[in-house]
C-alpha cells in the first residue's frame, strides 16, 4: 500500500530554514571568514615563557605561544597560510581581536608544560 | 587559512597518509547511500515511504561526505562551512529515521501535532548551526573546531540520536507483538538495519570524541567504524526489497546492472591519460547512459504490464471463489427448497386422489372436474420439485445411479408407445423405427434414470411441435446406439442451440409455448445421459424450420 504526505509542514518550513542557515554560513564562513584562529604562535624560551609538547615519534620539544586572531585580520596580514609570516606571532593595533598567551599555570593542558628562563609546569619544583 | 601542518589533498578528498580504513567505511557507505536513494525514489517518487528513505539516505551521504571533507581538507573556512551542516544533518537524520518507521509500520503519515514536535527538535539546531554559539572559532594547529564546538554540536544532537534510538526501538517492539508472520519479518529486518544505523554513526561519532577528549584514545578515529552502518542498512534495505518487493522498487536488478556499468566506465575515465581513449570512453558513456535509462523504463512498462495482469488474474479467481460460494448456496437453497416443497405435495395429491376416487363420498361433475385439474397441475409441480431435487444432487454430486446390463431397445419403444396417445391427441403423428440390429442389444443403463431422458425428450419434442409430425429412430452405429427425434416444430435460432442444455436457459420461445418451462429439464437429461457415458445434442436449421435431438448411449 503506498502511503502519501498529508501535508508538507517540513517542506514549508524545515527548507527555507536550511537555506537560510547555509546562506548565511557561507557568508560567514567562506564570505567574511568571521570566526577565531587558534595556533601555536613561536616562542624563544630563552627570553619568553612557552608552553612545551614532545613530538611522540620525532621526540623534538616544540615550544610556543598561544595565538588568537580574528581570521579576517590574519587573511590581511598573511594570506593564505602563516608559515614564515611575521605578523601570525604579534598583535598589531589594528587587530580587532587578538590575544597572545604564553604558559602559565593557569593555561596549561595535558601533556604541556612550561618552559622559560624562569619555568613553571613540569620544570618547577 | 590553511592548517599549517597538514597535507593538502589531492582531488579534494585523497590524503595519502591517511587511514586506508577511512576510505573503505566512507567510500561504501557514500555509494550505498547514493544507490539506494536514488533507486528508490526513482521507482516511486509520491510515496512518503520511499520519500523517508531518500531522506535517510541523503543526510547519510552528506554527513559522510561532510565528515570526509573534515578529514581531508586543510582551509579553515571550507571545513567550517562543512561543519557548520553537520549538527542539522545528524538532526535530520535521527528524526527522518524516526518518521521513516512509523510510515514504515503504520502505513500512514504521521501526524500534524508530531510533525509539529518534530520541525521543534529540528529547528534550534539549524537556527545555531552558523551562530558563534556553536563554531566560534577554529584550531589552525590541530585542524579542527572540536575544542570550540558549543552545546548544539556537543550535547544535543548526540541527545537526538539516543532520542532516535529509542523511540524507533518503542515503536519497533510495540508494533513487532501485534504483527502477523510476513510483516514480523519486514520488522526485524527493517528494525535491525535502522538501528544499526542509528547506534554506530551515533555512538561511534560520540564514543569517538569523547575518549578522545578525556586522553583514553589518542585520537577520534573509532568514529571511521560508524560508517559501516550504512552499509549495513542499505543491506537490509535491499533484503526488503527483494523479498517483499518493499518501497515499490521492482527494478532493482536492471537499475542496479546500469548503475554498476556507469560506475565502471566513469572510474575508467578517471584512470585514463590518452586523450583519444577519453573521447571513446565518454562516447560509451553516453550510449550506456542513454540506452540504460531507455531500457529501465521498457523493463519498468513490462513489470507494471506484468503486475497488472497478476492483479486482473487475483481479482478473477476471487470473483470466481465467490461465484462457487454463491453456487453453493443456490444449490443447498434449491435442495431445500424443493425438500420442503415435496412431503406437502405429496400429502395434497394422495388427499385428492382419494376424493377424486370417491373416497370422501360422489362429487359433482363440475367439482370432479376442477378437482381433476388440481391434481394434475399438483402432478407438474411434484414432478418439477423431482426436477430441481435432481439439479441440487447434480450439482452436488450426490446424484445415484443404479446401472444394470439391460436391452435398450424395449425400453425405448416403451416410452415411444406412452407418447403416441398424446401426440395423436394433439393430431400430430408420431413415427418410430428401429434398427433391427439393436435386437438383443445391451447397454448399462439405469432404467428409471433412462425413462426419464426418454420421457423428457418425447415430451419436449411434442410440446414443441404444434403440426405436422415427430419421427423417431433409433439405429446401431459402431457399437453405439443412436436415438434420434426429428419434428417439424417450432426450431431454434443458434443462440438458443447454443445455451439449450445449460440450467435455467429455457429457449426463446419456451415460456410463451410451455409456461411451466424452467429450464432444467435438459439439464437433467444432459447429466443423466454423461453419466451413462453418452452423449446428447439438438440440431435445428432455424426458427420455424423444426429441430432434432440425438442421444448417443455405448452398448456392451
Amino acid at each position: 500500500m503506498k502511503t502519501e504526505s498529508k501535508n508538507r509542514l517540513f517542506l514549508f518550513i524545515l527548507l527555507p530554514l536550511c537555506l537560510i542557515a547555509s546562506a548565511v554560513s557561507f557568508n560567514r564562513f567562506v564570505i567574511k571568514g568571521d570566526y577565531i584562529v587558534e595556533y601555536e604562535g613561536t616562542c624563544n624560551p630563552a627570553t619568553e615563557e612557552c608552553f612545551a609538547k614532545t613530538d611522540d615519534t620525532t621526540g623534538k620539544v616544540n615550544y610556543y605561544t598561544k595565538v588568537q586572531k580574528y581570521a579576517p585580520d590574519l587573511y590581511a596580514e598573511c594570506g593564505e597560510s602563516i608559515i614564515g609570516c611575521t605578523y601570525a606571532n604579534v598583535c598589531v593595533s589594528t587587530d580587532k581581536n587578538c590575544s597572545i598567551t604564553h604558559c602559565s599555570a593557569d593555561a596549561l593542558l595535558d601533556n604541556e608544560s612550561c618552559v622559560s628562563t624562569n619555568p613553571v609546569g613540569e620544570n618547577q619544583p | 587559512m590553511i592548517c599549517p601542518f597538514f597535507t593538502e589533498p589531492l582531488y579534494f578528498f585523497y590524503v595519502p597518509d591517511l587511514p586506508v580504513l577511512l576510505y573503505y567505511s566512507y567510500l561504501p557507505a557514500i555509494f550505498t547511500a547514493l544507490l539506494v536513494g536514488v533507486v528508490v525514489l526513482w521507482n516511486d517518487r509520491k510515496s512518503l515511504l520511499n520519500q523517508l528513505l531518500f531522506g535517510i539516505c541523503f543526510f547519510s551521504l552528506m554527513w559522510t561526505v561532510g565528515t570526509l571533507i573534515m578529514w581531508t581538507n586543510t582551509h579553515s573556512n571550507i571545513l567550517l562551512f562543512t561543519w557548520s551542516f553537520l549538527g542539522p544533518t545528524a538532526g535530520f537524520l535521527s528524526i527522518f529515521s524516526i518518521y521513516f518507521t512509523y510510515v514504515f509500520l503504520e502505513k500512514k503519515d504521521i501526524g500534524l501535532r508530531l510533525k509539529i514536535i518534530f520541525t521543534i527538535l529540528l529547528t534550534p539546531l539549524i537556527i545555531f548551526a552558523p551562530s558563534k554559539y556553536t563554531l566560534p572559532e577554529f584550531d589552525l594547529t590541530r585542524c579542527d573546531a572540536f575544542g570550540f564546538e558549543g552545546p548544539m554540536n556537543t550535547l544535543y544532537f548526540p541527545a537526538l540520536g539516543v532520542l532516535a534510538i529509542v523511540w524507533v526501538m518503542v515503536l519497533l517492539v510495540r508494533h513487532y507483538r501485534r504483527a502477523e508472520n510476513d510483516l514480523k519479518r519486514q520488522i526485524i529486518l527493517m528494525g535491525i538495519g535502522i538501528e544499526f544505523l542509528l547506534f554506530s554513526f551515533f555512538t561511534a561519532e560520540f564514543f569517538g570524541q569523547f575518549l578522545t577528549k578525556i586522553g583514553f584514545l589518542p585520537d577520534s578515529q573509532i568514529e571511521v567504524y560508524g560508517y559501516f552502518g550504512m552499509a549495513v542498512f542499505t543491506i537490509f534495505i535491499g533484503i526488503l526489497i527483494v523479498r517483499f518487493k518493499s518501497f515499490h522498487v521492482n527494478l532493482i536488478a536492471t537499475q542496479a546492472l546500469i548503475l554498476a556499468l556507469l560506475v565502471l566506465i566513469i572510474s575508467e575515465i578517471a584512470f585514463t591519460r590518452n586523450v583519444t581513449s577519453l573521447i571513446l570512453i565518454s562516447i560509451t558513456l553516453l550510449l550506456t547512459g542513454v540506452s540504460g535509462f531507455f531500457l529501465i523504463r521498457s523493463v519498468k512498462r513490462e513489470i507494471e504490464l506484468r503486475e497488472e495482469v497478476e492483479q486482473l488474474a487475483t481479482n478473477l479467481s476471487n470473483a470466481n471463489d465467490k461465484l462457487k460460494e454463491f453456487d453453493r448456496l443456490k444449490s443447498q437453497f434449491l435442495s431445500m427448497a424443493s425438500h420442503d416443497l415435496r412431503a406437502p405435495l405429496t400429502i395434497i395429491r394422495n388427499f385428492i386422489s382419494l376424493i377424486l376416487e370417491g373416497a370422501y363420498g360422489k362429487l359433482a361433475p363440475a367439482g370432479q372436474e376442477g378437482l381433476q385439474q388440481v391434481f394434475e397441475r399438483a402432478t407438474d409441480m411434484a414432478k418439477s420439485v423431482e426436477t430441481y431435487l435432481d439439479v441440487s444432487r447434480i450439482e452436488q454430486g450426490r446424484m445415484k445411479y443404479d446401472f444394470i446390463d439391460i436391452e435398450l431397445l424395449p425400453l425405448i419403444e416403451n416410452a415411444v408407445k406412452a407418447f403416441t396417445a398424446s401426440a395423436e391427441a394433439k393430431g400430430l403423428k408420431l413415427n418410430a423405427i428401429y434398427d433391427p440390429a439393436l435386437e438383443k442389444a445391451k447397454a448399462k443403463i439405469d432404467v428409471s434414470k433412462m425413462n426419464e431422458v426418454l420421457n423428457n425428450l418425447l415430451d419436449n419434442t411434442i410440446k414443441y411441435t404444434p403440426k405436422g409430425e415427430v419421427n423417431v429412430s433409433v439405429s446401431k452405429v459402431d457399437g453405439i446406439a443412436r436415438f434420434q427425434i426429428k419434428d417439424t416444430g417450432v426450431g431454434m435460432s443458434p443462440t438458443t442451440l447454443k445455451n439449450l442444455f445449460q440450467l435455467f436457459s429455457p429457449g426463446e420461445d419456451s415460456k410463451r409455448i410451455n409456461p411451466a418451462s424452467t429450464g432444467v429439464g435438459l439439464y437433467v437429461t444432459k447429466a443423466h445421459v454423461e453419466a451413462h457415458k453418452g452423449k446428447v445434442w439438438a440440431e435445428s436449421e432455424g426458427v420455424g424450420k423444426g429441430s432434432t435431438f440425438i442421444m448417443e448411449l455405448p452398448l456392451l
